[in-house]
């Protein structure tokens, strides 16, 4: 490339303006051209306003996935951490892991995915039943951290999620129970604080089952659990599970139930359970949507494998219900079409006006969903046939965020290659 | 010699002075480096923060005088924010954009310069992620070449550096 006319007034915000701008893999490689840039490119303000660009400018939105592993599979596991370009529909990057080399074999192949937020990844590898290492972790630069050591049931949710009005980094650990014993982590204490049940909003009685939070948007943590959203504020670390999720989910919970107190009685115990809903929250708009996949006919449309499904989208009219105060949350249906076919629900994304969904049986496929055209087609993804690479979908911005005691990751050359 | 630009179609021009005094607000901006002046429409200045403050000071009296800037840049410049105030479909200002930055680095340059001084942001954006463009995959030392900047830094801070991003030469 030609010289740019020598000028030794390149004013420190015009190179500001150009830096923020680049990817961040090249602004790593440019701390090493002035003091100036090193100076620059390390000033937390600089790392925010890259970001705040990086966030606003997303064209192509990428999501961090992995395949899910379990303690007693890690025979079949293999660690594959990847980043999914759900624009062109394929994998970008392999990443490879928040830990050195010397600890590998500490650390184990059983592990979570727990949430993705402003580059940084939070992973926890299970050792066995109650011990666990949480990682907080930025593929970007390959720097990490340990968490410290916290107990934790099996029997639990997690969340990960950024709180901008402390600027702080949350881990959030639920466990089922009546009084759903709750733990947040903060980075920026360094500890975990055991939430004292008089902080809790309403719960909702009989909750036995609760699934991860999938979501953070505005300084909340969202899950789904049944017929109701548990929602975690990261800021006052208050937990809400009274927020009722649409009307239609609750009736189609309580036709299933009816199909199970009649398998009793004589039907397929099989097809009770697949006519059970299932329900997952996704990122929709800067708000949440609630999805749902279920037997849109429980008597009649029963083929020789199972219920066909129908496919309903619902987004959250108002945010007002999530900070409590008793508001009731109203929902609007913005689609609903049926697949025609029995199948299984594992995840959904919602990009550029379409919905992304995993589903399958044994064939685990994508499709995608346009809320306008009120359609479903199968959607070409060029990944790995195999459903639990894509359990966890986080949306995965590079950053060159980094948190209190944060190392370099080092490896030897095998580190890097593909 | 002074020289009075109209910018826009010459077959315009006559058209352009009879509509001199119909309501649409009339400035020229003389560069002081070369003297060079531009009638421009004050829809399209006030593209520039500068001169909107000057404006709507009440300052901005029959020629407003735009120092740093040189002609040439002015005259391109110009010729961004008219298509920016005129053009309202998105494809086509991304176009016009792409086909407008295809300039030499010193042109590049010094409207880049330019636009930060005169505090055109919709211009400042474009240029800026086209150097960003440019330079990014670039190692440190082409950008020094390239940017003329001098390697300030200390054995120990190249050293640091080294060793925490080495990954990023290999791959």
């Amino acid at each position: 490339m030609a010289r740019i006319r020598p000028n030794p007034t390149l004013s420190d915000d015009l190179i500001r303006e150009i830096l923020v701008r680049v990817p961040v893999k090249s602004l790593l490689q440019f701390q090493l051209v002035s003091k100036t840039w090193l100076s620059l490119i390390k000033d937390p303000g600089f790392v925010k306003a890259q970001l705040r660009r990086a966030i606003a400018t997303e064209t192509d939105q990428t999501l961090i996935m992995t395949r899910e592993t379990y303690l007693t599979d890690t025979e079949n596991a293999t660690l594959q951490f990847s980043v999914f370009d759900v624009d062109s529909r394929q994998i970008v990057a392999d990443l490879k892991y928040p830990y050195t080399q010397g600890e590998s074999e500490q650390v184990g192949p059983a592990f979570t995915l727990v949430g993705s937020v402003n580059g940084i990844v939070c992973v926890v590898f299970h050792h066995n039943l109650s011990e666990h290492s949480f990682y907080l972790w930025n593929p970007a630069t390959r720097q990490s951290r340990v968490v410290p050591a916290c107990a934790l049931s099996t029997s639990r949710a997690m969340g990960f999620g950024y709180d901008p009005v402390d600027d702080d980094y949350k881990i959030v650990s639920v466990v089922s129970g009546p009084s759903l014993p709750t733990e947040v982590y903060s980075a920026n204490r360094n500890v975990w604080r055991k939430v004292p049940d008089e902080d809790y909003k309403i719960v909702m009685s009989g909750i036995d089952f609760l699934g991860n939070f999938n979501v953070c948007v505005n300084g909340l943590l969202f899950g789904v659990k049944k017929d109701a959203l548990m929602v975690f504020d990261l800021n006052t670390e208050v937990l809400n599970c009274a927020i009722k999720l649409p009307r239609d989910v609750a009736a189609a919970i309580a036709a299933a139930r009816a199909v199970t107190a009649a398998a009793v009685g004589g039907l397929n115990i099989v097809n009770s359970y697949e006519a059970h809903p299932k329900t997952r929250i996704i990122e929709y708009t800067k708000s949440v949507a609630v999805i749902m996949l279920w037997a849109n006919a429980l008597n009649d449309d029963r083929t020789g494998k199972g219920f066909n499904k129908a496919i309903n989208m619902w987004k959250l009219e108002d945010d007002s219900c999530l900070r409590g105060g008793g508001v009731e949350a109203s929902w609007t249906l913005i689609f609903s079409i049926d697949l025609g076919m029995p199948t299984e629900l594992f995840n959904g994304y919602f990009s550029n006006g379409d919905l992304l969904l995993l589903i399958g049986y044994e064939d685990y496929r994508w499709i995608s969903c346009n809320a306008r055209k009120k359609e479903a087609r199968i959607a070409r993804v060029y990944i790995l046939e195999d459903h639990r690479y894509t359990r966890y979908l986080y949306r995965y911005t590079e950053s060159l965020v980094s948190l209190a005691g944060f190392k370099q990751i080092s490896w030897n050359r095998g580190y890097g290659d593909n | 010699m002074k020289k009075l630009k109209f910018i826009g179609n010459p077959l315009l021009q006559s058209r352009e002075k009879i509509n001199m005094s119909s309501d649409k607000k009339w400035l020229t901006l003389k560069t002081t480096e070369d003297n060079e002046e531009f009638v421009v429409e004050e829809s399209v200045a006030i593209m520039s923060n500068v001169i909107k403050n000057m404006v709507e000071d009440g300052c901005a009296s029959s020629v407003i005088p735009v120092p740093r800037v040189k002609g040439n840049a002015m005259g391109k410049i110009i010729e961004f924010c008219k298509k920016h105030t005129e053009e309202s479909d998105e494809k086509v200002l991304k176009e016009f954009d792409a086909e407008f930055l295809n300039l030499g680095p010193d042109a590049l340059y010094d409207l880049m310069v330019s636009a930060n001084f005169l505090e055109i942001k919709v211009l400042l954006d474009s240029v800026t992620t086209k150097v960003a463009d440019m330079i990014k995959g670039k190692s440190s030392e082409e950008i020094r070449n390239i940017l003329k900047i001098e390697n300030d830094l200390s054995a120990e801070e190249i050293e640091e550096s080294r060793r925490e991003n080495c990954w990023t030469r290999q791959e």
